[in-house]
């Protein structure tokens, strides 16, 4: 059983950090706290349902299409939200307003669209029958989540290290003021991660319905919270801290639910507040820096 | 100090104590004076020291529990289990006390799971025998509308004594200072460190001491009611939409905010959410400085 | 005039209107009935189709005129005035004191869900306004002394689960020892849980195999499934709210997991949002509480089940209203209208006490497609309780779908099928 909860816990905990690590993206960046990222991934995961369960197209084109339709969507948003917090004094809690807002009009459009009762779509549009693993089984749609979910995050991380753009990007994360003084265009930069950001909750939302048993549109602030956890105990604005963040947040839920499962909400809050106590910015942070 | 008092607490207070006799929602009303505390509090915490929690639910579901479990299991008279609620949501403050290492939105988020994983202990089931559990609390302290009101009033009083005292004393200059100055806050030492736990308390216990009042006007309530996230996103929000660190701009935040919400609520039902998510975002957009920046559009014309 | 004789004149005025007995010429243009739903938020999918159901039901009366009241004598158009509180307790109340104090409602109905009734049971108490409560169904609500409450559409928690408990006490004869409870630890599905665990325990013969109760936001039961399989149950038991119960079929489904004796909390309750969402197949064989969306009551007043779900769902499709299914909800908004029409049939007055007894007067004479009407003293529902049932497949084949009652003895249709083929 515990190397089984292992298992499951390092499955589920690749699909955490695929859910929260578009909103760490979009933190690092911009330093913006985007409490509309769990309602990207709602709308993500209905775009699944009409592509996936309507329209019967393929997993993998749901997949790319969700990521470009939502990547492009999300450049227009920036354009019209983002600049405008600058003029703030205080920007990231100006952020705080602004994306609430956001959340809230895309839950109250989704419910007037789609209505509020839960949705879901069946494993097998994912393939048929379960994974054995060590004696017992996992849906295979988790084993898809987890590997698409790992594609990913490679991914955010060769872009960030192999490609100009990335490079630009984590200049801009290390240290803002001295990008913009060496010529890089903050905007576009901002503006493709917020994209990128956008994208990532649309993969996320994709397999939402098979992680996540059904979805409602009021799906968002639950996702909300487990991104926080995921992302602050890997470390803010470093995207590859995601990855542990949702193994490790992943593998607690997993052991909870197996020897202690009515405590199973209670031991990952637990666990986040005490990485953060023993290393004040995340496990993978390398300083406190008053964000 | 006598210039604020004059000028935004009594009035308020004035106001707020004599519209029951005119206005007899008395549930709206009891919630105005509840996010008017919550973002007082709020605005001790973060005004004043930065510490921006976002988990601050947490006390206020620490004071209603705190009341309802000394009213029910101890049998305490409901006055006394208010200040209980009091207690308990100190003592939840000084147990998260080394969060106060953290900074900026680790310290939120932190705060933030403090709060979850105090909802989940309370509302778990093998603590049924304490904390009703996933049942819930019934209480029988006796409904009390007028009573509960004008406690939660002085509390509000309290709260605002002592934002209007640390905007005038030197401690509280002093606090301020260090808060927009890093460097300033490490060269001040330890009497900041401390002043800045003081306020942490003093937020908690406003929290709790309102949550306490709210679970005696609820009587019968579940976990999740109290400890519904949306208490600290509406206090965070209202607060820095008004502005932190000053004695009225919460005040103008709640009455605000909090007002059009109700008035968005009763007049179209239908497009609640939308209307109201729409309506924060164009204050966000067109007024990033908050209700700061309005009076002084309006005050240069 | 002096003021003095003007306040005189006045008083005696006042006092000659209030001698006047009503009479139809006094009659009201309207009869107020305020409510809340949830239009977001986590409670929207339970909440809204009870709204629904309830705008239908009005609409359907006052396309006849409206309401017969008896004290008027004549029928009155209804107005529903309807909040919405965004599942947030809080906002609940705010909301529910407005209905009161502000619009007058002359009938206040509470949101369906326990989480949102509790707000509004102390206000309505307060202003001595009777509450009617359509699913809020927590012990809590009730006492002797407070007389402002009645619960309409669904058996107290306490009393919920009662046939489930007399049939596992019947357990043993069909061959089962081992038995597995799971549950959500939410004050509804708990108090469930609580009511197996109790008769597995006084029942000779049965042990527990696994009893676990899990966080109410819980949706991934593949680990739980798995464990729940090694402790090797023959009977499973699993109580759920549907985001729980669709999660956990659709875990059964990709882990190929089967039991020989499965009991839902929720399978005959939303079948129809069970279907929606792929998982009734899942529920082939498996055993509920046959709620009165899946069952036919022997209905005396008002449309039947196949009736109503008729003009519900025709009533859904002309507002192109998504996302709202035909399910227990939707019922639970009708019987309320239904138990409001029979109150204002027989009630003397509008006046809270005389609507109180009206509804009082209908326990044990009212029987509609939500089972028997039947009030205990302190206002909560002791009738409508739900018969067992098994999922079968339908007469037609064709993946229709069918229902066995197995207890009580006296509404059964056939034996239970163990273990499922």
């Amino acid at each position: 059983m515990l190397a089984y909860a292992l298992a499951t816990g390092i499955v589920f905990g690749l699909y955490f950090a695929l859910v929260g690590i578009g909103m760490n993206l979009v933190f690092g960046v911009m330093r913006i706290v985007n409490l509309a990222h769990g309602d990207f991934i709602m709308l993500g995961a209905f775009s699944a349902f009409w592509l996936l369960a309507v329209l019967h197209l393929p997993p993998p084109a749901a997949i790319v299409l969700g990521f470009v339709a939502f990547f492009l969507a999300g450049l227009p948003v920036y354009y019209a939200l983002v600049p405008r917090l600058a003029r703030a004094r205080e920007p990231e809690m100006l952020s705080l307003i602004l994306f609430f807002g956001l959340s809230q009009t895309i839950e109250a459009l989704a419910a007037m669209l789609f209505g509020n009762s839960e949705r879901s779509i069946p494993g097998r549009l994912l393939g048929r029958g379960p994974v054995h693993l060590l004696g017992q089984t996992m849906p295979r749609a988790w084993v898809y989540a987890a590997a698409v979910s790992l594609a990913m995050l490679g991914l955010v991380w060769l872009y960030l290290h192999r490609t100009r753009l990335g490079r630009q990007t984590r200049a801009i994360m290390a240290a803002r003021q001295e990008a913009v003084a060496i010529g890089i265009d903050i905007h576009r930069i901002s503006a493709i991660a917020f994209g990128i950001g956008a994208g990532l909750a649309a993969v996320a939302g994709v397999f939402a319905p098979f992680m996540l048993g059904s979805f409602t549109p009021a799906l968002g602030i639950p996702l909300d919270l487990t991104s926080f956890a995921v992302i602050v105990i890997g470390a803010l604005g470093n995207p590859l801290g995601t990855v542990l963040g949702g193994v490790i947040f992943g593998v607690t839920l997993m052991l909870m639910r197996a020897y202690l499962s009515s405590f199973a909400d209670l031991l990952p809050d637990l666990v986040l507040i005490l990485v953060l106590l023993v290393r004040p910015a995340g496990l993978l942070g390398r300083q406190v820096r008053r964000a | 100090m006598w210039r604020d008092l004059g000028l935004v607490v009594l009035p308020l207070l004035a106001v707020l104590a004599v519209l029951p006799a005119v206005y007899d929602n008395g549930a709206l009303l009891l919630n105005f004076v509840v996010f008017l505390v919550l973002a007082q509090g709020l605005n001790l915490t973060y005004g004043f020291s930065g510490y921006l929690p976002f988990g601050y639910v947490g006390f206020f579901g620490a004071g209603a529990y705190g009341f309802a479990m000394s009213v029910t299991l101890a049998g305490a008279p409901p006055l006394l289990g208010v200040l209980a609620g009091g207690g308990a949501s100190l003592l939840v403050g000084l147990l998260l006390t080394p969060l106060l290492r953290l900074q900026g939105a680790y310290f939120g988020l932190a705060s933030l799971a403090a709060a979850e994983a105090l909802l989940h202990l309370i509302g778990n089931p093998n603590l049924q025998p304490v904390t009703g559990g996933p049942y819930g609390v019934k209480l029988q302290a006796g409904y009390a509308p007028l009573l509960t009101y004008a406690l939660a009033l002085a509390i509000l009083a309290l709260t605002m004594l002592l934002v209007a005292w640390l905007r005038h004393a030197r401690f509280g200059l002093r606090l301020l200072a260090a808060r927009d100055d890093a460097l300033a806050a490490a060269m001040a030492g330890i009497d900041i460190v401390r002043g800045r736990l003081v306020i942490w308390l003093a937020s908690a216990l406003a929290a709790g001491l309102i949550g306490a009042v709210f679970a005696w006007r609820t009587a019968t309530f579940f976990p999740d009611a109290v400890f519904d996230l949306n208490f600290s996103i509406f206090a965070i929000v209202f607060t820095l939409f008004g502005g932190a660190g000053t004695l009225a701009g919460p005040v103008f935040g709640v009455l605000l905010l909090y007002g059009l919400y109700n008035a968005i609520g009763l007049s179209a039902p239908q497009y609640f959410q939308l209307a109201y998510g729409v309506l924060i975002m164009l204050l966000a957009l067109f007024f990033p400085e908050g209700l700061a920046g309005i009076a002084r559009r309006i005050a240069d014309g | 005039m002096p003021l003095a004789s003007w306040f005189r004149a006045l008083c005696f005025a006042a006092a000659a209107a209030a001698a006047i007995p009503a009479r139809a010429a006094d009659a009201p243009a309207e009869i107020t009935i305020g409510t809340l739903y949830a239009g977001s938020g986590q409670l929207a999918s339970a909440s809204v189709p009870l709204h629904v159901a309830l705008e239908w039901w009005a609409d359907g009366l006052n396309r006849q005129g409206g309401v017969y009241v008896k004290a008027f004598d004549r029928k009155i158009p209804l107005r529903l005035v309807s909040y919405d509180d965004q599942s947030s307790p809080a906002l609940a109340g705010n909301l529910t004191n407005q209905l009161i104090t502000r619009d007058k409602v002359d009938i206040l109905l509470s949101d369906s869900t326990s989480v949102m009734t509790a707000s509004a049971v102390p206000i309505a108490r307060d202003h001595r306004m009777l509450l009617w409560d359509v699913t809020g169904s927590s012990p809590n609500f009730f006492s002797a002394d407070n007389p402002y409450i009645v619960l309409l559409g669904l058996a107290a928690t306490d009393r919920y689960p009662q046939r489930l408990a007399e049939f596992i006490g019947e357990m043993p004869k069909l061959g089962i020892r081992r038995v597995a409870l799971l549950y959500t630890t939410a004050d509804y599905t708990a108090f469930q849980a609580a009511a197996a665990r109790k008769a597995v325990q006084a029942t000779p013969g049965l042990t527990l195999a696994f009893d676990r109760g899990v966080p109410a936001n819980t949706t991934d039961y593949t680990l739980l499934l798995n464990a729940v399989q090694a402790a090797a149950p023959d009977a499973f038991l699993e109580f759920g709210y549907p985001a729980n119960e669709i999660a956990f079929l659709h875990a059964m489904q990709d882990n190929a997991s089967k039991f020989k004796f499965l009991f839902t909390g929720y399978g005959l309750t939303e079948m129809d949002l069970m279907r929606r969402n792929n998982v009734a197949d899942q529920l082939m064989y498996s055993f509920a509480l046959a709620g009165p969306a899946a069952y036919s009551f022997k209905t005396e007043y008002g449309l039947d089940r196949d009736q109503f779900r008729i003009a519900f769902e025709n009533w859904v499709a002309a507002h192109h209203l998504a996302g709202v299914e035909f399910g227990f909800n939707a019922l639970a908004g009708y019987q309320a209208g239904l138990v409001i029409e029979r109150a204002l049939a027989v009630a003397d007055s509008l006046d809270q006490m005389a609507l109180r007894r009206a509804v009082f007067s209908l326990s044990g004479r009212l029987r509609t497609l939500d089972g028997p009407f039947v009030l205990a003293p302190d206002g909560s529902q002791s009738g409508e309780i739900l018969p067992l049932g098994q999922i079968v497949p339908g007469r037609e084949g064709d993946g229709a779908i069918g229902l066995n009652i197995v207890w009580p003895p006296e509404l059964a249709t056939a034996k239970p099928i163990y273990p499922a083929p």
